[in-house]
Formats: C-alpha cells, sequence, structure tokens
C-alpha cells in the first residue's frame, strides 16, 4: 500500500511538472494549446494528490497530518485546491505557470522527507495509530488549508509585481501579455488573505478545544503567522497600503507560513 | 474548374490608384453579374476594401486561367477606364496560391495592420453579397467557408492580434492591463487637442464611461465634451477631480509640467491605493518624470507608447511564420480532403442561381 501510495506522489510531482514545461512552452512559442495541456496536468497532479490522500487517511484511519511529509502534502492539496478555485474564478492566465513550480517544489521537499519504513499506518487490532483527536484533526486541516490561500496569494502576489514592473518600465516581456490586469490580482490577494486569515483564525479557535496541549512551539508558530497576516489585513483597512506594497507585504509575509511548517 | 485571384492590395497600388478601382456596396451585385457573364468564368465574388480590391473566380472546365484573367482585366480596364499602366498595379494568383491568399487575408496576415480583424468581416460580407447575387457556386462556396475556418483558427491559436500597434490601442492596452474590465473607469482629459479625443474615444469604445475634459479655453473643452458625450470642468478644477477619476490624459501646450508629484500627493491618500493611470500625449511634456515614483501611479509619455507599439508590431511580425503554416496545412486538407468531394457540374449553382435570378 505504502508503494502505491509513493507511485501516486511521484507521479502526481510529474504531472505538475509537466504543467511547468506546458507553460514554459505556451509562453515561448506563444501557442495557446499548450495552455490547456497545462490544465489538464494541473488537475491530473490534483487528481493523483487527492488519490495520495484518500489511500493516506484509509492507511492511518484519520486525516493524513502524522508527520512533516504528509503536513507538506497536504498543504501542496490545499495551493492546488485554491488554484483551481481562484484561478477559474477570477480568470487570472499565468496562476498556473506559477503555482506548479511552487507546489512541485513543495512536493519534491515532501518526497525528500519520505521514508516507507518510518511511515505510520493504521494497526488492524489498535484502530488509528493514536486516539482520533477531531478538534486536533479540525484545527490542523484548517490551519494547513490556510496556508494554501496564503500560498496562492504569495504567487498573486509575484505575479502583480512583474506586472507592475511592466507597467512602469513600459516595456512588454514576456508574461505581459498573458498576466492579469493588476486592479484584478490586487482584488484576488486581498480575498485569499481575508480567507486565510479566517480560516486559520476558526483553525486557532478549535485548538482551544483540543483534548491535549498542542505543544509551546507550534503554538507560537502558528500565532505568529495569524499575527503576521493579521497586520498586513490591518494596513489594508486602514488604506496605507497601495496595490504594489501590498504585493511586496505578502511575498515577503509567505516566510512565516514556510518557516512555522518546520514546528509543525 | 480552377480558382483565380485578380486584384490589388495597399502593397501594390497607391492610393490614387486605389481610389480608381473600387466598387461601392451598392454597384456590387451589377458588377459581380458583369464579371460572371464573363466568358470563361463560372463563378466570381468581389472583395472590395479601402486597402484592397480582388476578384476570386473560378475559371470553367474549357477555359484556361491565363483566359479567365485576360478576359477580367479586359473588363476592369473598360469598366474603370484605366490606362494599361495602371494594371501593373493589379496581380493574380492561380488554383492553391488563390487559396492560400484568401486564406491569409481571412487572417489578417495580409493586411496594412498586420493581424487587424475587420478584415475578416469584410470577407464575409464579400461573400455574402456574392452569394445573395448568385454568382457563387459549389468551389467558392467551399473556399470561403474554409477561409472563415482558416480565419478563426489563425486568430484563436497564434498571437497574430495581440499587442497594440498604434499609440492609442497602447493606451487602452496599457489602460486594461490596468483595470481590467473599463467600464466603471473615469477619465479626465486636461487639454483638448485631437490626440486627446482620439485616445479618449479609443477608451470609451472599450466601455470607459465618464469623460471630464479641461481646457485652458473653457469654450474648447465644452465643444470637446459635448462631442464625446463628456463633462467640461474649468482648467482650474480638474485638480478637485484627482480622487475620483482613473484616467488622466494630459496634451495641453503648456512649456511647464502640469501634473506633478505635489498635485496628486493630496489626492492618493483618499484614493485608498487604487491605481492611477497618466497619459501623457504632449511634448514638452505635462506629467513631471517623478511622478512614476508614486506608488499606485502608472505614467506613459509619447516615447514610451510608441516604443511599444513598434514593440507590439515586431511581435506580429514574428507570427507571421507560423500563421503561414497553420495557412499551408488547411491548404492542403482543403486541396486533399474537401475539393475532392465537391464534384463539378455543368449546371453549377451559380447557373442555377443566375438562371433562377
Amino acid at each position: 500500500m505504502v508503494f502505491i501510495e509513493f507511485g501516486l506522489l511521484i507521479a502526481s510531482t510529474i504531472a505538475f511538472a509537466l504543467a511547468c514545461v506546458m507553460s514554459w512552452r505556451a509562453l515561448r512559442e506563444h501557442r495557446r494549446a499548450s495552455v490547456w495541456f497545462r490544465v489538464g496536468f494541473m488537475t491530473l497532479g490534483f487528481a493523483l494528490q487527492c488519490a495520495f490522500l484518500s489511500l493516506r487517511g484509509q492507511s492511518l484511519g484519520r486525516c493524513p497530518l502524522t508527520s512533516g511529509f504528509e503536513v507538506l502534502i497536504f498543504v501542496t492539496w490545499s495551493i492546488a485546491l485554491f488554484y483551481f478555485l481562484v484561478g477559474g474564478g477570477y480568470r487570472l492566465s499565468l496562476l498556473g505557470f506559477f503555482t506548479a513550480p511552487l507546489i512541485v517544489i513543495f512536493q519534491c521537499v515532501a518526497l525528500s522527507l519520505f521514508h516507507p519504513v518510518n511511515l505510520p499506518t493504521v494497526d488492524p487490532g489498535l484502530g488509528s495509530v493514536a486516539p482520533v483527536d477531531y478538534w486536533l484533526e479540525f484545527h490542523a486541516a484548517l490551519a494547513l488549508i490556510s496556508y494554501g490561500a496564503f500560498a496562492l496569494a504569495f504567487v498573486a502576489g509575484v505575479m502583480f509585481l512583474i506586472q507592475d514592473r511592466y507597467l512602469r518600465v513600459g516595456k512588454t516581456g514576456v508574461f505581459f501579455h498573458q498576466l492579469p490586469p493588476i486592479r484584478y490580482l490586487t482584488q484576488a490577494i486581498g480575498r485569499l488573505l481575508w480567507l486565510g486569515f479566517l480560516l486559520l483564525s476558526v483553525g486557532i479557535l478549535a485548538a482551544f478545544k483540543m483534548e491535549s496541549f498542542p505543544g509551546f512551539y507550534k503554538l507560537i508558530a502558528i500565532s505568529l503567522v495569524w499575527l503576521a497576516y493579521g497586520a498586513v489585513i490591518a494596513m489594508r483597512l486602514v488604506g496605507s497600503l497601495g496595490g504594489r506594497r501590498l504585493a511586496t507585504i505578502t511575498v515577503a509575509a509567505f516566510i512565516f507560513p514556510i518557516l512555522s511548517c518546520l514546528f509543525l | 474548374m480552377s480558382f483565380v485571384c485578380f486584384g490589388y492590395n495597399h502593397e501594390t497600388a497607391s492610393v490614387a490608384s486605389r481610389e480608381k478601382v473600387s466598387f461601392t456596396e451598392a454597384r456590387l451585385p451589377e458588377a459581380l453579374a458583369q464579371v460572371r457573364a464573363l466568358d470563361g468564368v463560372a463563378e466570381a465574388a468581389i472583395l472590395s476594401t479601402c486597402n484592397r480590391m480582388e476578384l476570386y473566380l473560378v475559371a470553367d472546365e474549357e477555359s484556361t486561367t491565363g483566359h479567365v484573367i485576360d478576359r477580367v482585366g479586359k473588363w476592369l480596364q473598360d469598366h474603370f477606364e484605366l490606362e494599361e499602366e495602371d494594371l501593373g498595379a493589379f496581380y493574380h494568383r492561380e488554383e492553391k496560391a488563390t487559396a492560400r491568399h484568401l486564406f491569409a487575408v481571412a487572417s489578417g496576415l495580409n493586411s496594412m495592420v498586420l493581424g487587424e480583424t475587420e478584415i475578416f468581416g469584410q470577407v464575409k460580407k464579400a461573400y455574402a453579397v456574392a452569394q445573395q447575387s448568385g454568382t457563387t457556386g459549389k468551389f467558392l462556396n467551399r473556399l470561403f467557408q474554409r477561409c472563415f475556418t482558416v480565419g478563426k483558427h489563425v486568430r484563436t491559436h497564434t498571437n497574430i492580434t495581440r499587442g497594440a500597434t498604434s499609440v492609442g490601442a497602447v493606451g487602452v492596452e496599457m489602460a486594461e492591463k490596468i483595470f481590467g474590465d473599463l467600464k466603471k473607469c473615469q477619465i479626465l482629459l486636461i487639454g483638448a487637442g485631437e490626440i486627446s479625443r482620439r485616445t479618449a474615444q479609443s477608451l470609451q469604445s472599450r466601455g470607459a464611461s465618464a469623460v471630464i475634459v479641461s481646457n485652458r479655453s473653457h469654450d474648447k473643452a465644452v465643444e470637446l465634451a459635448e462631442e464625446i458625450g463628456g463633462r467640461a470642468i474649468r482648467f482650474n478644477e480638474w485638480d478637485q477631480e484627482l480622487v475620483k477619476v482613473d484616467i488622466i490624459i494630459s496634451s495641453t501646450a503648456a512649456p511647464h509640467h502640469v501634473v506633478t508629484q505635489e498635485t496628486l500627493r493630496p489626492s492618493l491618500k483618499q484614493r485608498e491605493g487604487r491605481p492611477l493611470f497618466l497619459v501623457d500625449l504632449s511634448l514638452p511634456r505635462d506629467i513631471a518624470p517623478e511622478v512614476k515614483q508614486l506608488e499606485s501611479v502608472y505614467v506613459h509619455d509619447l516615447d514610451a507608447l510608441q516604443r511599444l507599439a513598434e514593440a507590439g508590431k515586431e511581435r506580429r511580425r514574428e507570427q507571421l511564420e507560423f500563421c503561414y503554416a497553420l495557412v499551408d496545412q488547411h491548404v492542403t486538407e482543403f486541396y486533399t480532403k474537401v475539393l475532392p468531394r465537391t464534384r463539378p457540374s455543368n449546371s453549377g449553382d451559380a447557373n442555377n442561381s443566375l438562371t433562377n435570378a
């Protein structure tokens, strides 16, 4: 079973890598057909991620968030999920071009942590690897899904800064025509930040219902993420952030979820 | 049955020559009937625009393409009272070259502004008129129907239509890259010159609704505002509109900067980060260069717009090879798959239509 899961993950990573190649080809050769291949490979990669998480969940008898490896895969899954939700909803072309490499990097890091021998599985006699605390699962899942929203906000921020540069310098590079208007990107960043922040807030509130204390470092790490994004949203609300500053801060703030993964 | 194309375009004929040989829409059916009645012509369609006049013909089975070209040339000479040397601007294509030419024309590859899409509609109209006049038959029907498929294919599978190629269009493109949908955008014109008017109209054509005009001579501002459906304000009042507007087009004859950091800064806080796009169409420049440094403010002057327009043209030229490869694929497919299924008939659709007419 473990090797089937591993195979699914490898296949998913390859699909996302192919999505990267197709995106690059579409840009270089100006062929729109490659865009459909990119979306196809992204969909395939996501479907394989879903299959992996489903099998892992069955193996564990609980939400697959028991190791750093699983946490990273869950985060990449939520990034892909938000890509499909946001990319379609906001018609943000090129979102996949920037999202696919991020997913590939995260999955490669996850794969480097993969040790089949140490991978926990359900013991038929005992049930799951540990007693299931549903509040813990709810807390962890929501927190990591919020990371997906922050990752997409980071991607939209990078896109904004590239487009902003083109518009300021008055030159049109490879991305110019495909990148969405900066107003749409600003809106997308703002909404993703709000969504991520709300999910994370609910996730943190859920932690208070958990049967056991989640651990000091974990709590500090996740609180810092919450505070960082809370500060960005507050600055946005008081109107002191223009599009460029918002994008810059959003890109920089992504360091908090990344670093926090070390403590989860 | 052979295809023939006979005509001129902007590359082979001067404006003076093009003026001499063109068909008005009202006279097209009559001209088509006359061409169709010429010896050796089985089917005919005429594409007449300001940049080209082309006759698409099918020679009947008994006639050679050379014979048809001679007959049509003579008819044109008589019809428009042309001198022998006027015919020097005309070119002709035969068989596959005709199909290739029409496919390229419908795709905008043969247009003065490479990749423009207006020609597609003009070809459609030319075909519709010929069809209604009963001068097309099986062969031209298939050829034209195929050219519409090719035109759509080239437009959607290449970037031949992408990127603006004129200063006005670049301004619009930049605005769309900042705001997306321009429907909710408000425009402020500082200066009521011709180039401002044209740029504002380009933006209006893409949905921008509210236009405010401010000019040193208020009468001129009122005049332009009335023409483009906007609102005129006095020249000393335009800075009060800065909070509301999204796009400023400046084209005054002032010898100094009209828009500076100091004029914009007070409004920026109230704008709450909303982007502001400034287009400077004057020389010397109206907008101080340091305005570019302000957060959420984008400035483009004439130089930048012209540079972008040139880059747009170049990018389209780079697409030509790929576009023609697609066109050639369609020509091959047309000759190997479509035409063999088209059986020549002596009575022909065109003949029937003419008889019935």
